[in-house]
């Protein structure tokens, strides 16, 4: 299975045409409306700061400028948090981070607006900044005060007493950069009734509505949130989004003219929140054979200026921190911390990968001290069907044991790993490593009240569809799964439907597309509205094939399929889609319906840090391979293998995709992908030349992804499984086959070494380094 | 012969363009907000993603010949004379798309689409020039693209099928690749004439500016007189171009010397090849010349930047940008290349060790010089090139090394030569450790020796790309790969 990517007969992309021929508009694509201006921002230059004084005088003067905003010209609030009241939309008093906007330009051409930043005159008193999660901690720099999140299991210190073994340690991930091609960006284009449409680059229309109306001071039905599709967002415009189209809003309002603010590459890197580092500190107890019996675990991240989602990211670290293994012991804390850093937000997986690379880390650990492969380890440890996670929830269809065994068979494991230790004997400026990570993923979005979506369905008199939902399309092709969903249900060609724009007058209170959850939430809501109208057709049918002579007719025995209508017992009679459409309009029977979907059955008490958080989970387990130069610490990428279980799949072209998509930005993350803040709290890579993403190269040239497709209890629509997130994890089998790889360098076993992550080529020397040492100290 | 204000002429798809175009215009902001083809994306500005790649088409000698450009670097006004093929100009409506447009959509390997324009005019113009592409040319003519979403598995199972479906239609490539318009833009290009000088002074004098496109040294040397202390050389642009999209720097007066066919020349001259001062990457590596008397320039050649830079990018220019980090110029240095500085009076030759001063600083008088040629002596003995970055492909060198050594008939080191870059203000050579190395006989403890004196020789800062004790040691272990890779 070295090349799996077919030709599938799965639905295509159903934007595609327009995406291929380079006509589908994303925001900015449009042709502009007459007399739109330009937005640029000037930012604070301070990690934290006093404002004495901000002097606009000389920018206001500048030919071409139209307008100069401050806080002072906000009308509503100036309020643009949303879990806490936290963020000002521009500071009046006292700056936060580096690239925190301060003063906004609006000028006739973006080079003047940026031209006439210089122009602007900003005091500051320099305040004292913290920029780590050690600083923070010692400082007590929290968002909410006396706020410790708790979820434990079993008896943790009678778990410690039974183990034979005890371990501790610690564990650090850094920041990532979304890296979505398209920056963020907003339209914002005054109305004719003290309205405001935003056309805003934004994974949710709703807060964007709400926080806009708020610092406009007007109704949330004064402003319309449109968006058509996203140039990739993977969480980076959750929330990041709404900053940008509240000053795009505000500009609008005041100059009564279409706004554009785009950002810059550099800008966007400068400015806006990444994926949180986190510090991890771990106690783990375990037997002979590597089975866990006490687990503990502390998780900090670095949640920078605003609560933005730290907490709820923080939250879903700690639920992720058991990973794919049962703890009869946990006891699993956390904290977010503040510190004066771009708030860093939502990021594809939302805290997981940090609490899963911290366990994923400690199994490795124990397989070094007990001198056990890393894979028997994981696999004494997995969980089985209805054992209860830390948090209480019952796991359902645990399926780790048989997909470990089909990965073993597919990459015939036992002889891969005699090939790689034959590779290492032979060779010394060479050497080869396996890593191996499996994924539990929770589907559903922890805040419980957002686990609902509304789709509205209109079928027009020739049989065509408009639909619309809650979700935004940003490449994950929600649209295409949810219209999928919507042709199978009517029995109908997938090309009779057009999804519409998301846009907050047809899908009100739209929560965000997060979570993986776009494709199930939607794809029921949709379906639900699907039913009703097909109720409404199946009766109008039915009278319909008795006038057409059929006698023997009922609701029950109806089929919907190819666009046609008939009773299984007499498929020779049938109804053409359109036609029934057709005469059902004249019948005054209403051809439209409004579908809503709540996750059934899911639940979380904060105070016990107990409960059902999840509807159900993904399951799944990759292996990587690869060869480290021990001379450059660079490494190439063998293999990849991925055993991934799907549920059924709405579209396998589709989950293929995200797979490699999300293994492709997981691997970056832990390997190549590096963000660090200068002592002044400045990001220094702030380009592409600077911050690297995968490129063609690092393919490897055996990649091989299986769909493990199985009917299982718990799953959504259609009996799929959500795909977006997931699969991230399995990028981190990359870090792990480097450490193995540098490990074999070592001469003495029990001696410890730190291979930094994300292992890049300097991080990956260093370590050889450092075993150098201990080896040479030894000899 | 100095004409002011004068329009460009050029085809974008099957429009004729002619258009007065200031000089600070790239052909992406053209194409996007002047000519409303938003297909082609701004991603990075600055040609490491190559969502802006657009192709560019001209007559090279008898053949026409189209080219994968990063739009955000090309000024507009070197569009002249040329056919501009973006994504909008291949499908011939919704129902006939391109058959590239159609594989990318039956290998779902389109998600959010932003890089997608720019992923298929690399494809194109890979396949334009190479209709039946290796596994590797595939990879070198798509290693210019980033995509975040894919993870490129499906694009590149829709590339080999595409030079599957190349092959399997060999009788009718041109009607596969290329819209049916293209023969009559390439007649309708055989007649225009080479453009003038352009000059355009923009409505805002603060933001400057003049572009002159001079198609001879003497009117270069004559443009340079006049505008002393104002112009700036524009060679390829890659790196020019970049800081006027980023810094916002823009220089009054732009002088183009890549029209200019005196420095377009590769020839071999006193057991050296002379390579002229606007002769491209893309050129090197295509040039037999090269391939037989200097092929580790090509080895290296495909290590660096993207297809799209090459394409356009010159040696000269990677020279005098003068980054410390320049693989070329640290491949240069280790072979003991010389410079020919030349002037309106006078030329004279410099060898590169003497070129570089300081950071950023060179023996170039950039008020009255260009480099007009490099001169690259033909080795000999054991040579070998290495590089270090943190992406490994189309990434810039943390420190990168050029080794060259002559053993006489009893294994002891006659000649050696290590240039390095990355560790020090300029390229750079380690003149302690090939000292030392001379007249040595090779073993285990003289190249240690050797690789600990070359640490020992350069104190190299720490910036984003790495810190100082990685790049000490990547001095280190360089050496020491370089005897490794003698061994084999």
């Amino acid at each position: 299975m070295t090349n799996v990517v077919t030709k599938q007969q799965n639905p295509q992309h159903l934007s595609g045409i327009p995406l291929v021929t380079g006509y589908a508009e994303f925001i900015g694509d449009a042709n502009k409306p007459q007399g739109m201006l330009y937005a640029k921002v000037l930012i604070s230059p301070y990690a934290h700061a006093k404002i004495l004084n901000i002097d606009v005088s000389e920018a206001k003067k500048f030919s071409g400028v139209v307008a100069v905003v401050t806080a002072a010209d906000i009308p509503g609030a100036n309020q643009i948090g949303h879990t806490l009241l936290d963020e000002p939309l521009l500071p009046s008093t006292e700056v936060m981070h580096v690239g925190q906007p301060v003063v906004m330009v609006v000028a006739s051409t973006p080079k003047i607006a940026r031209e006439v930043l210089k122009l602007i005159k900003v005091e500051y008193e320099i305040l004292p900044a913290i920029l780590t999660i050690e600083d923070a901690l010692a400082a007590k720099s929290f968002y909410v005060e006396n706020h410790y999140p708790k979820m434990e299991c079993g008896d943790i210190e009678q778990g410690f007493k039974e183990a034979e073994h005890i371990v501790e340690g610690e564990v650090e991930t850094g920041a990532q950069e979304h890296a979505y091609l398209e920056t963020q960006r907003c339209w914002a284009i005054p109305g004719d009734d003290n309205n405001i449409n935003l056309y805003s680059a934004t994974q949710s229309t709703a807060e964007v509505q709400e926080i806009a109306a708020r610092v406009l001071g007007i109704a949330s039905k004064d402003v319309t949130v449109d968006v058509k599709r996203l140039g990739g967002a993977f969480g980076g415009k959750e929330r990041t989004a709404t900053l940008w189209a509240c000053l795009a809003a505000l500009a609008a309002y005041k100059t009564k003219k279409p706004i554009e603010i785009k950002l810059d590459r550099y800008e966007d890197i400068s400015f806006t929140g990444k994926r949180h580092p986190f510090k991890a500190k771990y106690k783990v107890g375990f037997n002979a054979d590597g089975k866990i019996i006490a687990y503990q675990v502390f998780l900090a991240s670095n949640g920078g200026a605003f609560a933005d989602l730290s907490l709820p990211i923080l939250e879903r670290s700690m639920f992720h921190a058991d990973n794919a293994y049962y703890l009869p012991n946990a006891r699993i804390t956390g904290v977010a911390c503040k510190t004066n850093l771009p708030p860093n937000t939502a990021f594809r997986g939302f805290g997981a990968p940090q609490g899963i690379f911290t366990i994923e880390s400690v199994i490795e650990k124990i397989s070094e001290y007990l001198q056990l492969d890393s894979v028997k380890v994981r696999e004494v440890n997995l969980y089985q069907e209805n054992q209860k996670t830390p948090y209480g929830q019952q796991v359902c269809d645990a399926s780790h044991t048989e997909l470990f065994a089909r990965l073993k068979e597919q990459t015939q494991y036992e002889k891969l790993l005699a090939e790689v230790t034959e590779f290492n004997r032979t060779n010394t400026l060479l050497k080869r490593g396996i890593g191996v990570v499996p994924v539990k993923f929770g589907i559903s979005f922890t805040a419980s009240f957002l686990n609902q979506a509304s789709a509205l369905l209109w079928i027009y008199t020739d049989g065509t569809i408009s639909l619309s939902h809650g979700g935004v399309e940003m490449g994950q092709e929600v649209n295409t799964k949810v219209a999928q969903v919507v042709a199978r249900e009517l029995g109908i060609n997938i090309n009779r439907i057009r999804v519409e724009s998301s846009n907050t007058k047809r899908t009100g209170n739209a929560s965000p597309t997060a979570a993986s959850t776009g494709a199930d939430m939607n794809g029921y809501a949709a379906l639900n509205a699907a039913k009703q109208i097909k109720t409404r057709l199946a009766e109008q049918a039915v009278k319909l094939l008795i006038e057409k002579g059929l006698n023997n007719v009922d609701v029950e025995h109806l089929e919907f399929a190819n666009d046609k209508i008939y009773d299984v017992r007499n498929p020779k009679v049938m109804l053409d889609f359109a036609e029934l459409v057709h005469h059902v309009y004249f019948e005054r029977v209403a051809l439209g319906a409004h579908g809503f979907y709540k996750t059934p059955g899911i639940y979380f008490d904060r105070e016990k840090g107990e409960g059902h958080p999840f509807y159900y989970y993904v399951f799944g387990v990759a292996l990587a391979q690869v060869e480290v130069d021990v001379l450059t610490g660079a490494h190439k990428l063998l293999k990849v293998h991925i055993v991934h279980e799907n549920a059924r799949s709405l579209n396998q072209d589709i989950d293929h995709g995200q797979i490699s998509g999300a293994f492709f930005q997981g691997y970056g993350y832990c390997t190549m992908e590096e963000q660090k803040p200068d002592a002044q709290g400045r990001y220094m890579a702030t380009t592409f030349s600077t911050y690297k993403i995968p490129t063609f190269h690092q393919l490897p040239k055996d990649f091989a992804i299986e769909l493990y497709e199985r009917d299982r209890k718990c799953a959504s629509v259609f009996g799929s499984k959500a795909i977006g997130e997931p699969p991230f994890i399995y990028g981190l089998a990359a870090y792990f086959a480097i450490k193995y790889a540098i490990t074999t360098l070592q001469k003495d076993k029990t001696k410890t070494f730190t291979l930094r992550m994300p292992a890049t080529p300097e991080a990956v020397l260093l370590a050889v380094e450092e075993i150098k040492k201990g080896n040479w100290d030894q000899s | 012969m100095l004409r002011q204000g004068l329009c460009v002429d050029f085809i974008v798809n099957n429009q004729r363009v002619t258009k007065t175009i200031a000089p600070n215009t790239t052909t992406l902001q053209l194409i996007r907000e002047q000519l409303g083809l938003t297909g082609s994306k701004e991603v990075c500005a600055e040609g490491d993603c190559g969502a802006c790649t657009i192709a560019l088409g001209k007559w090279e000698t008898d053949k026409f010949v189209y080219r994968a450009i990063n739009s955000c670097l090309l000024p507009a006004v070197r569009l002249h004379g040329c056919h501009v093929i973006t994504v909008e100009g291949l499908a011939k409506s919704r129902d006939q798309l391109h058959p590239f447009q159609k594989l990318m959509l039956e290998y779902h390997a389109v998600q959010c689409g932003y890089c997608t324009p720019g992923m298929i005019m690399s494809l194109f113009c890979l396949f334009a020039n190479n209709p039946i592409p290796s596994e590797a040319e595939i990879l070198a003519g798509l290693e210019g693209n980033l995509c975040r979403c894919t993870g490129y598995h499906a694009i590149i199972a829709a590339a080999r099928e595409m030079a599957q479906f190349v092959s399997a239609n060999k009788n009718k490539i041109n009607q596969l690749l290329f819209p049916d318009y293209v023969l009559e833009v390439w007649q309708q290009l055989k007649n225009v004439k080479n453009i003038e000088f352009v000059s355009i002074t923009t409505p805002n004098p603060e933001i400057l500016q003049k572009y002159y496109l001079p198609q001879t040294l003497a009117e270069m040397f004559t443009l340079i007189e006049q505008h002393r202390d104002q112009f700036k050389i524009i060679n390829g642009g890659t790196d020019l171009m970049v800081s006027v999209n980023l810094q916002q720097i823009y220089p009054k007066v732009f002088i183009d010397i890549s029209q200019i066919s005196e420095l377009n020349f590769i020839k071999e001259k006193n057991e050296a090849v002379v390579i002229g001062g606007n002769v491209t990457f893309h050129q090197l590596q295509k040039a037999k010349l090269i391939a037989e008397k200097i092929p580790i320039l090509q080895q290296m050649i495909s290590r660096m930047a993207s297809q799209q830079i090459r394409n356009i990018a010159t040696l000269a220019g990677n020279i005098a940008n003068a980054s410390p980090v320049a693989d070329m110029a640290c491949v240069l240095l280790g072979l003991g290349a010389k410079l020919i500085l030349q002037s309106k009076e006078s030329a004279r030759e410099v060898v590169l060790e003497e070129f570089y001063h300081d950071y950023k600083v060179t023996a170039l008088d950039t008020n009255q010089e260009i480099i007009s040629k490099i001169m690259v002596p033909i080795a000999s003995g054991f040579y070998n090139f290495e590089k270090s970055s943190k992406r490994g492909a189309v990434d810039i060198s943390t420190a990168n090394s050029m080794f060259n050594l002559v053993l006489d008939g009893k294994g002891v080191v006659k000649y050696c030569r290590i240039a390095f870059g990355g560790v020090a203000k300029f390229p750079i050579l380690a003149k302690q450790c090939s000292d030392y190395l001379k007249g040595k006989k090779l073993d285990a403890d003289v190249i240690n020796e050797a690789a600990k004196i070359a640490m020992q020789e350069f104190t190299p800062i720490s910036d984003v790309r790495g810190s100082h004790g990685y790049r000490s040691l990547l001095i280190r272990n360089h050496i020491i790969k370089h005897f490794a890779r003698m061994r084999i």
